[in-house]
């Protein structure tokens, strides 16, 4: 009796283990994206493109996020400088002498992906942007980030700014690892609260929080260069999956379903809890 | 007191041909004494402790068997015949008493039937006898002669029964709980097929199973169902008993569809529904744009549509077909969306 058991078992661990694609040569979004790559708990499942060098946008934010909550513990404030307050893009709406907590201002670069919040945290932690971008090559490097380079600290398109969709799985795990940056990220919306009471409100541009279940963060972007970008990660029942994708016209839907589907691939290839099943005493 | 199991001391075995050990196997099983077989005593008690001695030689043997010896606790209102080995295929079809001695003889079934003469004489403390045995080993003739005698050495309390008693009901109860486990965890192999231990309870299993059928045709039942039992349990269960899980599944879908639940529509139980739900709320709509209520659907409807079908059609207007958004009629466009777009193309973010 316990063999029969064992034998359903196996048999249903067999059924439950779908062929193993070759991750690497399998492209089941074709033109979804420029590039993209899908991870599952670290592995990757699906990729096009991942090693090419493309622009990478705000999702640059998340290497400017990593080094600012390195530099600055809180309570920390930072002073918004007049170069910051004038940042082109997406602003929080700061002006010059502003001095809000640090925390606030990663939340305002992180979700609302406010370009003169990101600029006042790499001014305030390395000087000047210039010498901060300097930073978050040499981080880049540390990294193995061998397909990255950056220009300007939030992701502006230039000539040498760029990244792949593989390093920018890698930077993504660096700053979730970074309880801070991944409790920031994780959230809906947040606010920006000046010392002198002004309170900025603001949504996460990643609208996947929220709305797909166990979605964790962690970055959006957009250029007119780069297209629609998106790092998004999502975990469910202990298994994490990791979505990237650069140039990306349909980041949403798409992301959806490249969320969904690896969960659905994890899930096939996942054995049966054989050993919960009661067998004969 | 400790228990003891009987111990048999046995000599290493000499070197002999298969064909003389098998046979030699064969004739020691068939005639182990009673007392030897698994019994289980305690030094102490009303019964008797004997030690007791089994010889066996069988003509044309180059050596003499070793002696086998055991320690075996004798009931103390045994009959006579109780120290008679023997095995159950064997039955004392005669049997003669003289003095403190007994005559009898034994009929031996089974595959290699034999008739065994033998003889006992006893006293309160010892006993000893001889037994000769005739019979039929694989079609051929076979006979021997076995002597046994026994030694009380003190006394004990036979617990076999109690023992086996006690192993029969705790392995009664383990399996009787084993079975309420899979009853509860609903796993049917456990009550169908060749395997199935339980399979005395497939009543209960199927009123189980139709008692779930009938709440798993609401949303909210089915919801808890799945969450309690998981999608294969639930189907092999309902498999093996015969209900159609198909059936109630579309139930639980199109009370959905009413109810507006669009959270257990897009649980992936109801995926013609969304397939047919999917265009008319989602499709050609931009996904930040979706109302909140039917995310779950239209999440869904992204992965049947872009995920499992990697290659094929894309919900969107932006790259759905024209032939499929005309059949679809998608929503007219949102000035609110429009100029939403037309300030994200403006701005990096």
């Amino acid at each position: 009796m316990i063999r029969g058991a064992l034998l359903v078992a196996a048999a249903l661990a067999v059924a439950g283990a779908p062929a193993r694609a070759d991750a690497a040569a399998t492209d089941p979004w074709p033109g979804v994206a420029s590039a993209y790559l899908v991870r599952i708990d670290g592995e990757v499942r699906w990729a096009a493109n991942d090693a090419a060098r493309l622009k990478p946008a705000s999702l640059t934010k998340m290497m400017m996020a990593v080094l600012a909550v390195e530099a600055l513990a809180p309570p920390s404030e930072v002073v918004v400088s007049k170069r910051a307050a004038t940042a082109d893009g997406v602003r929080l709406g700061l002006r010059a002498g502003m001095r809000l907590p640090v925390e606030h201002l990663l939340a305002a670069a992180l979700l609302r992906s406010a370009n003169d919040a990101c600029l006042a945290l790499a001014e305030r932690v390395a000087g000047s942007e210039a010498a901060f971008v300097a930073r978050m090559n040499e981080r880049a490097a540390a990294l193995g980030l061998a397909d990255t380079h950056f220009a300007n600290a939030c992701g502006f398109d230039a000539p040498d700014h760029y990244a792949s969709a593989r390093d920018l799985a890698r930077l993504a795990d660096a700053a979730l690892d970074k309880p801070r940056i991944a409790a920031i990220v994780a959230r809906e919306s947040g606010t920006a609260k000046t010392s002198d009471g002004r309170l900025f409100r603001f949504d996460n541009t990643n609208v996947l929080i929220g709305r797909v279940d166990g979605a964790r963060g962690v970055k959006t972007g957009w250029t007119r260069a780069a297209g629609r970008c998106l790092v998004a990660m999502a975990e469910r029942a202990g298994t994490r999956v990791l979505v990237v994708m650069l140039g990306a016209p349909d980041r949403w839907w798409d992301a959806v379903a490249m969320i969904e589907s690896a969960f659905e691939d994890a899930r096939a290839r996942a054995a049966p809890p054989a050993a919960a099943f009661p067998t004969r005493p | 007191m400790p228990i003891h199991a009987p111990a048999v001391r046995r000599a290493p075995a000499p070197a002999l041909s298969v064909a003389v050990v098998s046979t030699l196997l064969f004739a020691l099983a068939a005639v182990a004494p009673a007392q030897a077989q698994q019994r289980t005593f305690k030094i102490g008690g009303p019964d008797e402790l004997w030690d007791t001695t089994m010889k066996m030689e069988m003509p044309g043997m180059p050596m003499a068997m070793p002696a086998q010896t055991s320690q075996v606790c004798l009931k103390k209102d045994r009959k006579a015949e109780d120290t008679i080995p023997k095995q159950d295929d064997c039955r004392v079809t005669d049997m003669k008493t003289v003095g403190n001695k007994v005559i009898y003889t034994m009929d031996c079934a089974g595959k290699d039937p034999m008739i065994i003469h033998g003889e006992i004489t006893s006293t309160p403390t010892s006993y000893d006898g001889k037994m000769r045995m005739k019979g039929k080993r694989k079609g051929e003739d076979m006979e021997m002669t076995q002597t046994f005698s026994g030694r009380k050495v003190g006394a004990c309390t036979d617990q076999t029964e109690q023992v086996v008693a006690k192993a029969k009901s705790d392995s009664d109860a383990a399996v009787a709980k084993s079975c309420a486990d899979g009853l509860d965890k609903l796993y049917a192999p456990m009550f169908f097929g060749k395997d199935a231990y339980c399979g005395g309870q497939q009543k209960q299993f199927r009123d189980k199973v139709q008692q779930l059928s009938t709440t798993m045709r609401e949303p909210a039942g089915f919801r808890e169902a799945q969450k309690k039992y998981g999608t294969q349990m639930l189907q092999d269960a309902f498999q093996a008993s015969n209900v159609n899980y198909q059936l109630t599944a579309q139930t639980a879908c199109d009370k959905a569809v009413g109810s507006k639940d669009y959270a257990f529509l897009g649980s992936g139980n109801c995926d013609e529904n969304v397939k047919r739900l999917g265009p008319v709320h989602c499709q050609g709509r931009d996904y930040y744009l979706v109302d909140r209520s039917l995310i779950p659907l239209c999440n869904r409807y992204s992965y049947l549509i872009k995920g499992s079908v990697p290659a094929g059609g894309m919900p969107t207007g932006a790259t759905g077909s024209a032939q499929q958004q005309a059949a679809q009629e998608p929503p007219k466009p949102d000035p609110m969306k429009q100029g939403v777009d037309a300030v994200r193309k403006l701005l990096p973010f």
